[in-house]
């Protein structure tokens, strides 16, 4: 458990995780409530480990899949009907398309890269804003953030970005599109 | 409203195409800030960290996080501090204004209105107060002139003898708040003439005096009065 002292960075960890937890949860199960209570039982366990945790993003992420593995299995084993747990699971290859593969991968690569973000609040902006279709202000608000600021980080990470698609051999993202 | 994309190319667009985004719909994120604070309050609950001061504290921080005011929780704690003083301060206020002893003080509907109207509020003269009511006279066979003039004349000699105070006419029968009450009559019986006058004590409805006077004529009725006036004056204390 953590102790009272960490719970101020715990607080601050949930605000920054928690429109992301919940956006993954959202996009996976498309069910706001099972969304919101798998979401309540990942922070819980999160607090509960919050001392011994290194990586709080990778952390909830992994829970995040322990946690949907559970729902699916509570879910087959209510409806007596066989649900292939690995289909839910965001491998990059499910979604692939015929010529679009190596591209997918390296831009997978550019977004996953840590080097790409100051810090991972960076990375969580990014998230919001890029993959899950917040506003700057909306997204600002989570990360206690202005529009401006939130605008402006959102330029820098997105400038890293493509500098590094570049790097990758891409000479203009607008190709890619 | 479209938000202005980054100088570097539309980013949003390209993981689009590549399925790599996955945007959550404006009513989900609508209802993801508005359970972020309860969510949080229900796993310290679920943790046995939460409090009532806590989650007061923790209903303001979310609040105004809501609006994108972010501050501290020290700064929360104050904001709790000092909400909670006006609070207390109000619930007093009202408790001492409900308990005021001014009889003045209106209450309605639990807000206390000392306003007075000088304008429509009807300005009345203490009204003098009289220890002996003197009802109209009645009589049969006697102008009613000779009748009220009995009782003025009767009226006015006890006024010149125990003072302005001590008698007045109730020409509405209304005795409220006297002591004595007067009633007479003038009657007419051949060539001769009556006055009758009775008093009684209103609270214990004794008759105090009774007279009758005899006169001869219409001209002996001042003299009657008189005779009747006096014994009135030196019965009636």
């Amino acid at each position: 458990m953590a102790a009272s002292g960490s719970m101020k960075a715990y607080r601050k960890a949930y605000c920054e995780y928690y429109p992301i937890v919940y956006s993954v949860l959202l996009s996976r199960l498309r069910n706001g409530d099972d969304a919101e209570d798998i979401c309540q039982e990942v922070f819980i366990r999160f607090l509960d480990n919050f001392d011994s945790i290194e990586s709080h993003r990778g952390w909830l992420l992994k829970a995040i899949e322990f946690e949907i593995s559970n729902y699916y299995r509570k879910k087959s084993s209510r409806n007596d009907e066989a649900v292939d747990v690995a289909e839910f699971v965001n491998d990059i290859n499910l979604a692939f398309e015929n010529g679009f593969r190596d591209a997918r991968i390296v831009i997978n690569e550019a977004i996953e890269n840590m080097e790409n973000y100051d810090s991972e609040e960076d990375r969580t902006l990014f998230d919001l804003i890029a993959v899950y279709g917040f506003s700057y202000k909306e997204a600002g608000k989570y990360l206690g953030m202005t529009r401006w600021q939130a605008e402006y980080r959102y330029g820098q990470i997105e400038a890293r970005i493509v500098d590094y698609l570049k790097k990758m051999g891409i000479k203009e993202v607008f190709d890619l599109l | 409203m479209m938000e202005k994309q980054g100088p570097q190319g539309n980013m949003k667009e390209l993981l689009h195409k590549y399925r790599l985004d996955h945007p959550v719909a404006p009513d989900s994120q609508k209802r993801m800030m508005a359970h972020m604070g309860p969510m949080y309050r229900r796993i310290l609950k679920r943790t046995g960290r939460h409090s009532l001061i806590t989650g007061i504290v923790l209903w303001i921080y979310f609040l105004l996080r809501r609006y994108g005011i972010v501050i501290t929780t020290g700064k929360a704690i104050i904001v709790t501090i000092v909400l909670l003083v006006f609070s207390l301060g109000g619930i007093l206020a009202f408790f001492m204004l409900q308990h005021r002893p001014d009889s003045a003080v209106n209450r309605k509907g639990g807000v206390v209105d000392i306003r007075v109207d000088l304008d429509s509020a009807p300005v009345q003269p203490p009204r003098p107060v009289y220890a002996l009511a003197i009802e109209p006279f009645t009589g049969e066979g006697v102008d009613r002139g000779v009748r009220t003039a009995a009782m003025k004349a009767i009226a006015g000699q006890l006024g010149a003898l125990r003072g302005g105070s001590f008698s007045t006419i109730v020409w509405n029968r209304n005795t409220e708040g006297m002591k004595y009450r007067m009633t007479g009559s003038v009657e007419k019986s051949g060539d001769e003439m009556f006055l009758f006058v009775k008093v009684v004590d209103l609270r214990t409805s004794s008759i105090v005096y009774v007279a009758k006077e005899k006169a001869d004529s219409l001209d002996g009725i001042p003299d009657a009065c008189r005779r009747v006036s006096q014994g009135v004056a030196e019965r009636v204390r």
